[in-house]
């Protein structure tokens, strides 16, 4: 293992570093990836050089990478993002980008890694994110963690020839400590 | 009226500059006010000016003065703002500074001024926007001009002690134009 931030199972995630770049403009450029993504505008290095420059430079987002432990290959990353104070929540983001790691409970370990931090070190009350409505796996995958559906925006995005729905999840502190058998 | 944008019954909207600042300063301060804006943090003109500066640099935001036509009073504020040009959404908010000009239905008419705007001349979609629970009359405003509740933030917002929902609600071209 090279750096580590916070150690799972099979999973670990670590910051993200300038080496990191190609994979990550590889992943957020391939058609199948970017139509799950709330921004689909094309990437190049100068970009995401740019995006890891200024990654830590603040408390504000935490951004992290997702390893395989096994082999410390990189095959996504992680984000609490836009943490406010006087209201304690973030919105939390994840990108699987190795599509050979996709339905192998990779993503479901970093949620639930990247929930305890939040609740249990960063102190949050709620955690949120959004989700295009055709991404089944993904809601899967959130619902498994605790996060409930608190509403729809109506073709709320504009993707492949149609408006699609964008649904809003949730997860509060008790909700995540009921479900983790808070001591 | 003074240099106006969009002109309504009552009220116009016209764009805003500089000597516009000392206005909302005090507004954007005001307890009740950056309540009901979910702001907690100070404002001062420094920050206000700089904000003013940016406007206009680019199609992603419209953000007008909101002026009495009587007496050319600037009243408030009202915008759209992160207009998608793929997803043709936009998302609203506005400020009624002075409160003497509360619950004067001055608020509903700069609204339809806008979805107007939105609709019929920036080709929107969708527009939406985020409500807290404890501004009651905001969320009856946006009813009365057709915006429809979808989404409970629950515990999103912090106040006095206690956390409260956020609400979000949206409007679609045919739900606009079906109204109108």
């Amino acid at each position: 293992m090279k750096s580590t931030f916070i150690v799972g199972d099979k999973i670990y995630l670590r910051p993200l570093d300038i080496e990191d770049i190609d994979p990550f403009v590889l992943w957020l450029n391939d058609e199948e990836i970017r139509q799950y993504l709330m921004r689909m505008s094309p990437l190049n290095k100068i970009r995401e050089k740019e995006f890891m420059e200024n990654l830590y430079k603040d408390d504000r987002n935490v951004v992290l990478g997702i390893t395989l432990k096994e082999n410390d290959q990189l095959i996504g990353n992680t984000a609490l993002n836009r943490i406010s104070i006087p209201y304690r929540q973030a919105s939390l983001g994840i990108v699987i980008g190795d599509k050979a790691c996709w339905s192998k409970g990779y993503g479901t370990e970093a949620l639930n890694l990247m929930l305890g931090h939040g609740f249990d070190q960063l102190n949050l009350h709620r955690i949120f994110l959004t989700v295009l409505s055709f991404n089944a796996r993904a809601i899967r995958a959130y619902e498994k963690v605790g996060f409930r559906r608190e509403g729809v925006f109506r073709e709320h995005m504009y993707r492949n020839g149609k408006y699609h729905d964008v649904y809003y999840m949730g997860i509060l502190e008790n909700e995540w400590r009921e479900r983790n058998g808070a001591c | 009226m003074e240099n106006p944008f969009i002109v309504g019954d009552r009220i116009y909207l016209r764009p805003l500059d500089m000597e516009d600042a000392e206005s909302f300063v005090p507004w954007l301060n005001d307890k009740e006010i950056r309540e009901y804006l979910g702001k907690t943090s100070p404002f001062n003109l420094i920050k206000e000016k700089s904000y003013i500066e940016g406007l206009y640099k680019d199609d992603r935001s419209v953000n007008l003065g909101i002026l009495l036509k009587e007496n050319d009073q600037l009243i408030g504020a009202i915008g759209l703002h992160d207009v998608s040009i793929p997803h043709r959404h936009a998302e609203l908010g506005i400020l009624i500074g002075e409160k003497s000009c509360w619950s004067t239905g001055y608020g509903t008419e700069a609204m339809n001024l806008m979805l107007e705007y939105g609709f019929d001349q920036l080709n929107l979609h969708r527009v939406y926007l985020f409500v807290l629970d404890y501004n009651p009359r905001a969320i009856r405003a946006y009813e009365k001009v057709g915006f429809k509740r979808e989404v409970i933030l629950r515990e999103h917002g912090y106040k006095d002690g206690k956390y409260c929902d956020d609400y979000g609600m949206g409007i679609l071209e045919s739900e606009w134009r079906g109204k109108a």
